[in-house]
């Protein structure tokens, strides 16, 4: 089922009807608005994942193309590695913010606010 | 017979095995779109209309005091006891549920160590390679899988899991008569009892589509 789910989530006509959905209220994905079922929360998962896979692809990201998009395994091989990618990327941008932050091992300067004035 | 005409007689058999496969992958496919629609699922049995549907509230409720007295009533009898139990019987006896458990993790280990060398790999050849080295991972980490869940099929955890999706299926199956939608049986005894098996195995392939279980 999960094949089915994800050949529809990446096909031309669900990812346009999301993508419009999004922007204009008066078109529904599903006939009832509340009260989803596991399947049809499974496609919006997959819908909102195939998105941003076709985003990159847009994008020229690296290690992305149709043929990737189109074949399952190759598809949650290149998720994982954007998600390994996306933690080691937070991690190095952490560590140079905190090299930034006490550059020189200067502490930081607390500037006290003249708020009262002399009469 | 002469070898060409063997082997268009070959060919066009293997054509038709593939014609009739791509028509399985269609219509499934369009059978999932169907069942996507709507928050319920319409399906046929002996030419019949019948239909899941999700609960409304008190019905929710309903099924939620049914979970509650069958825990009870498993929590009472002595044959029946949790998973945790089943797993430390299980390992006096030599079969180490945990240590499946353990091998499972391992095994998604080496299939993510795998899974990044094909993310970052544009050569076919090697693409293909990685690729069947992960299904035959991913199929040694299905067959434990089985096992560990046959294991502990009897567990009051998954007993109990059965027993309130089949109700659950009895509270939102319902009967095509005439332009109204009835229930299709009048009460649980009635349902647990029904010979209709066809009935059954699809009220309960689809009920399990309704319901919500965490994907990742």
């Amino acid at each position: 089922m999960q094949d089915v789910i994800r050949k529809l989530a990446r096909s031309n006509y669900w990812q346009l009807i999301y993508a419009r959905a999004k922007d204009l209220k008066n078109i529904c994905l599903f006939k009832n608005e509340m009260d989803f079922t596991y399947l049809q929360l499974n496609l919006l998962q997959w819908l909102e994942i195939y998105n941003s896979l076709y985003t990159d692809l847009y994008m020229r990201e690296k290690y992305i193309s149709e043929e990737v998009i189109i074949d399952d395994i190759r598809t949650d091989a290149y998720l994982l590695y954007k998600s390994k990618k996306k933690d080691s990327d937070e991690k190095e941008d952490k560590n140079s913010k905190k090299q930034i932050d006490n550059d020189g091992g200067i502490p930081s300067i607390i500037f006290k606010s003249k708020s009262r004035k002399k009469k | 017979m002469s070898e060409e005409k063997l082997k268009t007689k070959e060919e066009k058999e293997r054509l038709k095995v593939e014609f009739r496969k791509t028509m399985d992958k269609l219509e499934k496919t369009q059978d999932v779109e169907r069942m996507i629609k709507d928050n319920r699922i319409h399906f046929k049995v002996k030419d019949v209309d019948y239909k899941v549907r999700k609960p409304n509230y008190s019905e929710q409720m309903e099924i939620e005091k049914f979970r509650r007295k069958k825990n009870l009533e498993f929590m009472a009898d002595d044959t029946m006891l949790f998973r945790k139990q089943w797993v430390e019987i299980y390992k006096k006896k030599g079969i180490d549920i945990d240590k499946m458990g353990d091998t499972m993790r391992s095994l998604q280990n080496k299939i993510n160590s795998i899974m990044l060398r094909l993310a970052k790999t544009q050569n076919d050849k090697d693409v293909e390679k990685l690729k069947t080295e992960i299904v035959q991972l991913k199929d040694e980490q299905a067959s434990i899988n089985i096992e560990k869940t046959d294991l502990l099929s009897s567990s009051i955890e998954d007993v109990l899991n059965i027993n309130v999706t089949s109700y659950y299926a009895y509270i939102v199956l319902e009967r095509k008569e005439g332009d109204n939608w009835v229930k299709a049986f009048k009460d649980y005894n009635e349902f647990t009892n029904s010979r209709d098996t066809e009935l059954l195995n699809k009220c309960l392939y689809n009920v399990n589509y309704l319901i919500y279980q965490p994907l990742f």
